[in-house]
């Protein structure tokens, strides 16, 4: 059996169409889990895209607490005896996984790219270093738990024909002796830059919050462009919400362009972006790091070289 | 207050290049240190320990390439350090079985704080794990906390913009990550001052209780090279090299979309 | 025999390295450019036991050995050469003699202050017509009752305009030529101390270096560092340590020298590959590694030496000697890889290489050294 969770319902479509093909070469199943969410509805969605059971669990739990969550799974796990445990990759999963696997004396590969059986082994594959190398993991342990970041796979068509069972669990937890005591909503101006095309990123070479305006004229420019920045001006100096900060704390992004201003590119910084497609560095240091994960660069101030360079781009444009 | 740290030297990360025949990240050579999110733990400890006192024990899972790493932490204001030497085959399974048994060895620790993740290889798995080993509440991605005698409140970074804030009484594994404050820099005294602070060097023999097996193996590492074009326009004047850029994005068909 | 630096020689390494980076280096530029003296940086120091590396802890400094001191000033002059001169004066210059020379009373008033930086020590030696030759010295002091009243000139002082102590060489007793100087520890706020002109440098932009006018200055007996007439034996004393210093700061540049190198060589393009390709930089870059090494490895060995508690005169002078002409001779290599944007002053090697040429020439000059060693052999 292949076990699926996360509180994410696309990542958890996501994980069934992996859960499917692993399924489907051991001649498996597919169960997904939805905790304190008792809704035929949701669950036959999961169905349509894969799912072979939706098992509903109820409980007494009011929020998220990994202390909790793990005591679900951990019941779950051993009751559909799962030899496979897909948990999505957000900071939720990232924790309960973790202790899901300390708690079943199991291993556990977070964040994983891939995972195929290579003769007849779990393999998983994840980024390591910073994005420079991928290591491979074999699981020698049953059952494994492996945690996968959203749009890592694609999820299966909706196919309203497919059938599939849902069953409910009423589970007793043990409470937690922590206390969640407030969920804030950090500023955010609902910026995705994770989907975005082309990202704008703004770096400690801009002097003024203000100045940012040039950024977003480059941006106009190249039409689809979105707003990123790096730690700095969202962590320290707050000029911009942190969902547009690019880094290892921050969101990891993949654009066709990604045009880095005023960014020294430390190596946080470097493995939020490496993926991008085509990488331009402006910095008005020729020894900005950022230049050796570029493609095209230019050395000089950048108050003068992005004006100039939107006129380019519009030149350009025609 | 007595507080456990997991720390470790692990490779500059930045430093690292690929093998082109081997296809391999070259690890050999490259300089060690304890990562900044990983002192950002230690700089957390000696904060609380200037409060309340108490005893901050660093501990590390692994060989220690270099010693002057360790002796760091003490010098920012750790008490002592404990050098785990792991079994043959280790993977986190081994390695949070080892913390938390000398967690329970040391005895007496109120608060165990690790990085939110080691930045060599970013998994992350180690504090939740040894929360579950040692049935404790887990406070992970911390980049706030607030002590008090009775419990520790923490704000952490849940992802989704939300900002989730969390307490726990004692004991409890908290989770920080970097921008929870600056690590200080050990003044030469205290550089000398470490010199007397206890490094232990214990092996898994001595006090876990029982055996422990890996659950995963590394079958392979590969590099990843990511080549980039690196071409720097630096004609006479800055109008061409704009414009070669623009050409180059255009020519590339970033223009359409 | 023992190459490799002890754990707390290592650590005191990784302390200023990151210190350097980053304190030191974004500022660096700004400093030289607007020939501003570092005292934001001389704050932060102080609080990491950077302004008392030498002074024992029972005086508030760190304590540490002479190996470290190298180390120290080599790190920051490797971001900054002026700040490492102004360091370097500081503790072996002023503090050192204290330490060796100075009566307890004088030890507990002034080591404590030097070593948290509330003052800036300075050394009050050279004159416009004694530089090498201290025993031409003019500067008088006049014994008057229980105080001395010096009068006279001093030039080319390193933080003359900014420092708060001074240890200043005078003429006590002119008959006896330069067994007839004495050293003063004076402040700089005492009546009829004054700084003349600050002097527009060749490079060591950002520390200050000036002129100061004596006219009669009331200097308590108390000031008087060791005996009458031992100014001469303790200038030679202090500067045997000074050279150490001076060497590791020459080493500073010359490895800053080779990082701007490594990292340009590696960037600029030409026939269609990096530079750092051709066989002809590499070698450029081998010979500048490879004396930088070299003249590390003599500044070690002085220190060690001093540390050992043994006579490092001639040690002193070599490293010093040989560090300072690797210096001249790297950042004039790491010019010529640049090509003509290294004769641009946006790059940090045409700084350097206005910084090294002074270490040819403070705190003793290239033929001073010489002197030194060949003396040590003829003797």
């Amino acid at each position: 059996m292949v076990l699926i969770y996360s509180d994410d319902k696309d990542t958890t479509k996501e994980l069934i169409a992996k859960g499917r093909e692993l399924a489907d070469e051991t001649g498996s199943k597919v169960t997904s889990v939805i905790i304190g969410e008792d809704d035929d509805e949701v669950a036959n969605e999961l169905i349509y895209h894969g799912s072979d059971e939706v098992i509903l669990a109820n409980t007494d739990i009011e929020q998220f607490k990994a202390e909790e969550y793990t005591q679900v799974l951990k019941k779950l796990v051993e009751k559909t005896d799962s030899e496979i445990v897909l948990i999505g990759s957000d900071k939720s999963g990232k924790e309960i996984a973790p202790r899901l696997a300390a708690k079943l004396e199991t291993g556990c590969v977070t964040d994983c790219t891939d995972l195929y059986f290579e003769d007849g082994t779990l393999t998983a594959e994840r980024v390591a270093y910073s994005g420079n190398a991928v290591a491979v993991k074999n699981f020698i342990s049953e059952p494994s738990i492996v945690t996968i970041p959203s749009k890592n796979f694609d999820p299966l068509s909706k196919d309203e024909g497919r059938e599939g069972e849902i069953t409910r669990e009423e589970l007793e937890v043990i409470e937690a002796e922590s206390k969640i005591i407030d969920v804030q909503e950090k500023e955010s101006e609902g910026v995705n830059v994770e989907d975005a095309e082309i990202i704008v990123s703004c770096g400690r070479g801009f002097e003024n919050q203000e100045d940012l305006d040039l950024a977003e004229d480059l941006s106009e420019a190249l039409e689809r462009g979105t707003i990123g920045c790096s730690r700095p001006i969202a962590a320290d100096l707050k000029w911009l919400p942190e969902d547009h900060w690019i880094g290892l704390s921050g969101h990891e992004v993949k654009p066709e362009l990604y045009v880095a201003i005023g960014i020294s590119g430390q190596i946080q910084h470097i493995a939020g972006m490496r993926d991008s497609g085509t990488v331009v560095a402006i910095n008005k240091d020729e020894d900005a790091p950022i230049f050796e994960s570029a493609d095209y660069g230019i050395v000089g101030d950048l108050y003068e070289v992005v004006p100039k360079l939107v006129e380019a781009i519009n030149e350009e444009k025609g | 207050m007595n507080i456990a740290v997991c720390a470790k030297e692990v490779v500059d990360v930045s430093e690292i290049k690929i093998d082109e025949k081997t296809n391999k990240p070259i690890l050999e050579g490259i300089s060690k240190e304890v990562n900044d999110i990983e002192k950002s733990a230690v700089e957390e400890a000696i904060k609380i320990k200037e409060e309340y006192g108490g005893e901050i024990t660093i501990l590390t899972v692994g060989s220690v390439d270099n010693m002057e790493n360790m002796k760091e932490l003490l010098a920012m204001g750790a008490d002592e350090a404990v050098i785990i030497s792991p079994p043959e085959e280790s993977d986190y399974t081994v390695v949070s079985e080892l913390l938390a048994g000398a967690v329970e060895e040391i005895g007496d620790i109120d608060l165990v704080l690790c990085g939110e993740a080691s930045i060599d290889l970013f998994s992350g798995q180690v504090g939740p794990r040894i929360a579950e080993l040692l049935n404790v509440p887990q406070i992970t991605y911390a980049e706030n906390l607030d002590v008090e005698e009775e419990k520790i409140v923490g704000e952490r970074d849940v992802g989704g913009n939300k900002i989730m804030t969390v307490e726990s009484p004692y004991p409890v594994v908290v989770t920080v990550t970097k921008e929870i404050n600056d690590p200080r820099l050990p003044s030469l005294q205290e550089i000398l001052g470490a010199a007397n602070k206890p490094i232990n060097e214990w092996g898994p023999k001595e006090f876990m209780d029982h055996e422990i097996e890996p659950t995963t193996e590394m079958k392979d590492i590969r590099g990843v090279s990511m080549e980039r074009k690196n071409i720097i326009f630096d004609e006479d004047e800055l109008e061409d090299s704009v414009k070669n850029l623009a050409e180059n994005i255009a020519k590339e068909g970033l223009l359409e979309g | 025999m023992n190459f490799e630096l002890t754990d707390n020689q290592k650590m005191v390494r990784n302390m200023v390295r990151d210190f350097a980076e980053n304190e030191i280096e974004p500022v660096a530029d700004e400093l030289d450019e607007e020939r501003e003296y570092p005292h934001e940086i001389l704050d932060k120091m102080s609080d990491l036991g950077l302004l008392g590396i030498m002074i024992p802890e029972e005086y508030d400094g760190a304590g540490m050995d002479t190996v470290s001191f190298a180390i120290v000033i080599e790190e920051i002059s490797r971001k900054c050469a002026a700040t490492g001169v102004i360091t370097e004066v500081h503790n072996s210059l002023v503090a050192s003699p204290i330490m060796h020379y100075g009566t307890e009373e004088q030890k507990e008033k002034y080591l404590p202050m030097l070593a948290s930086g509330e003052k800036i020590g300075a050394f009050g030696g050279t004159e416009p017509d004694a530089g090498t030759n201290l025993g031409a010295m003019q500067t008088t002091a006049e014994k008057d009752g229980d105080k001395y009243i010096i009068n006279g000139q001093k030039t080319f002082i390193t933080s003359g305009s900014e420092a708060g102590l001074f240890l200043v060489f005078a003429v006590t007793d002119k008959s006896k030529g330069r067994n007839g100087i004495s050293a003063f520890i004076v402040n700089s706020d005492t009546d009829g101390f004054e700084v003349g002109d600050v002097f527009d440098k060749m490079g060591i932009h950002a520390n200050k270096v000036s002129e100061l006018f004596f006219e009669d200055m009331e200097v308590p007996e108390e000031n008087l560092l060791g005996k009458e007439g031992e100014g001469y034996k303790i200038a030679l004393s202090a500067l045997d340590h000074g050279r150490i210093g001076i060497g590791a700061q020459a080493v500073g540049i010359a490895q800053a020298a080779i990082d701007e190198s490594i990292k340009y060589s590696q960037q600029r393009e030409q026939f269609g590959k990096s530079i750092s390709n051709f066989q002809g930089i590499q070698f450029k870059l081998a010979d500048m590694e490879t004396k930088t090494e070299a003249a590390r490895l003599l500044v070690y060995n002085a220190a060690d030496a001093a540390d050992r508690g043994e006579r490092f005169t001639k040690e002193a002078s070599m490293a010093k000697l040989f560090a300072s002409e690797v210096a001249n001779e790297a950042a004039d290599e790491g010019i010529q890889i640049h090509g003509g944007y290294g004769y641009i002053e946006e790059y940090k090697v045409e700084q350097l290489f206005r910084d090294a040429k002074i270490t040819e020439i403070y705190e003793g000059t290239s033929e001073a050294q010489k002197m030194v060693i060949a003396r040590s052999l003829l003797s």
